[in-house]
């Protein structure tokens, strides 16, 4: 019967042959430090950026809409969701962004990098599925209040107050129900994304916890 | 200081293509594979101080890239009965056959256990894998009865 002390032995005598045939010269591993990394941590740090850069365009883009639609009401709106909603959104994702720079478990033993990852993980994935949630009913709500202005001023919608109860309950309706159908949506974006990704830490994560 | 690492990683680099070796079943996995841990390593050079030993540092690092790495292909991962397995007899001469073997049998380890089978391989004291995988020697011996087991079964039925 083999024991692992046999294949103990079949590595020690012929992995040295084995790897040598993939050796690279120096110039080969200075050419690999000019790539671009895939680790977990620099992929987040990478979607952050991108959603930074996301926030930013919705944000001067917020921040046109009065200028566009030279109402009172709907610069006052804009005002209170850029101040309330964009710039503290911005403000902590710009702080999480340099918490992922500074971030690096691989020097820890498999265990603890595990155990940071996981919490790293998720933690990321909460930011991006409640920021991501708190942005849909403001972008419905505004892009609502949108389509009744445009309305309004192709002829359509008349005897439509802009600002009164009715209207304003429309408009957060559709804002709530975009809010709810993009729950599940999202639940399902990040379980399709990150969420496989992370079981595999939990798994090996518990699996050196198990030998306890 | 990229010349000081590029002559480590020189020096050591069979510690990373064993990695490789274990966590990966073709060259593109290997490759990619190889340039992350590399980068990795590049990343956590300059606060690697030079009392610690090289070899139990790189492993750390290698491993962790490859149990926490993202692999852009799913590695394959063929049915038992769909391997070729073919009877082995150890005193043969044949020792690719008997390396293939041992890549089949370790393919079929968790992740956790094939960095453990790894530095064993290696002929790591179990006071360093402990340190490298963050369990107690103790417990590092009892993980190895298991994969021991594992493997014992594994090549019983294959046999």
């Amino acid at each position: 019967m083999i024991e692992l002390d046999d294949l103990k032995n079949i590595w020690s005598s012929n992995i040295e042959h084995d790897i040598g045939k993939q050796t690279l010269e120096k110039e080969n591993i200075k050419a690999l430090l000019r790539h671009k990394s895939v680790s977990i941590i620099d992929k987040l740090r990478r979607n952050l950026l991108l959603e930074i850069a996301m926030f930013f365009v919705c944000l001067l883009l917020i921040a046109g809409v009065p200028f566009y639609f030279k109402s009172k009401e709907i610069a006052i709106i804009c005002i209170v969701v850029i101040l309330f909603t964009f710039v503290p959104y911005l403000f902590y994702y710009i702080k999480k962004y340099k918490e992922l720079q500074r971030f690096f478990s691989y020097h820890e033993n498999i265990k603890s990098n595990l155990e940071l990852l996981i919490v790293q993980l998720e933690k990321y994935l909460n930011i991006y599925f409640w920021g991501s949630l708190l942005l849909t009913p403001i972008s419905g709500f505004l892009s609502g209040y949108a389509i009744l202005y445009e309305l309004k001023a192709l002829g359509f919608l008349l005897y439509f107050d802009m600002f009164n109860s009715g209207t304003l309950s429309i408009i957060l309706s559709f804002a709530l129900l975009l809010t709810l159908l993009s729950y599940p949506i999202m639940k399902w974006y990040i379980r399709k994304f990150y969420g496989q990704y992370l079981e595999k830490l939990k798994d090996c994560f518990k699996e050196l916890q198990e030998i306890e | 200081m990229q010349q000081a690492f590029l002559q480590t990683i020189n020096q050591h680099q069979g510690i990373i293509h064993k990695v490789c070796r274990i966590y990966c079943n073709n060259q593109d996995d290997h490759n990619d594979l190889f340039q992350e841990i590399t980068l990795q390593l590049w990343k956590a050079f300059p606060s690697f101080r030079s009392e610690a030993k090289i070899s139990t540092w790189m492993y750390r690092i290698a491993l962790n890239t490859a149990i926490s790495g993202i692999r852009k292909k799913k590695i394959q991962t063929t049915a038992l009965e769909n391997i070729n397995f073919q009877p082995v007899d150890f005193n043969d001469t044949s020792t690719e056959d008997n390396m293939l073997l041992l890549y089949k049998a370790i393919a079929y380890l968790s992740d956790v256990e094939k960095s453990i089978v790894l530095l064993y391989l290696e002929d790591k004291p179990y006071d360093e894998i402990a340190e490298i995988t963050g369990i107690t020697a103790n417990y590092v011996a009892v993980k190895m009865n298991r994969i021991k087991e594992k493997l014992r079964t594994l090549l019983k039925t294959v046999q």
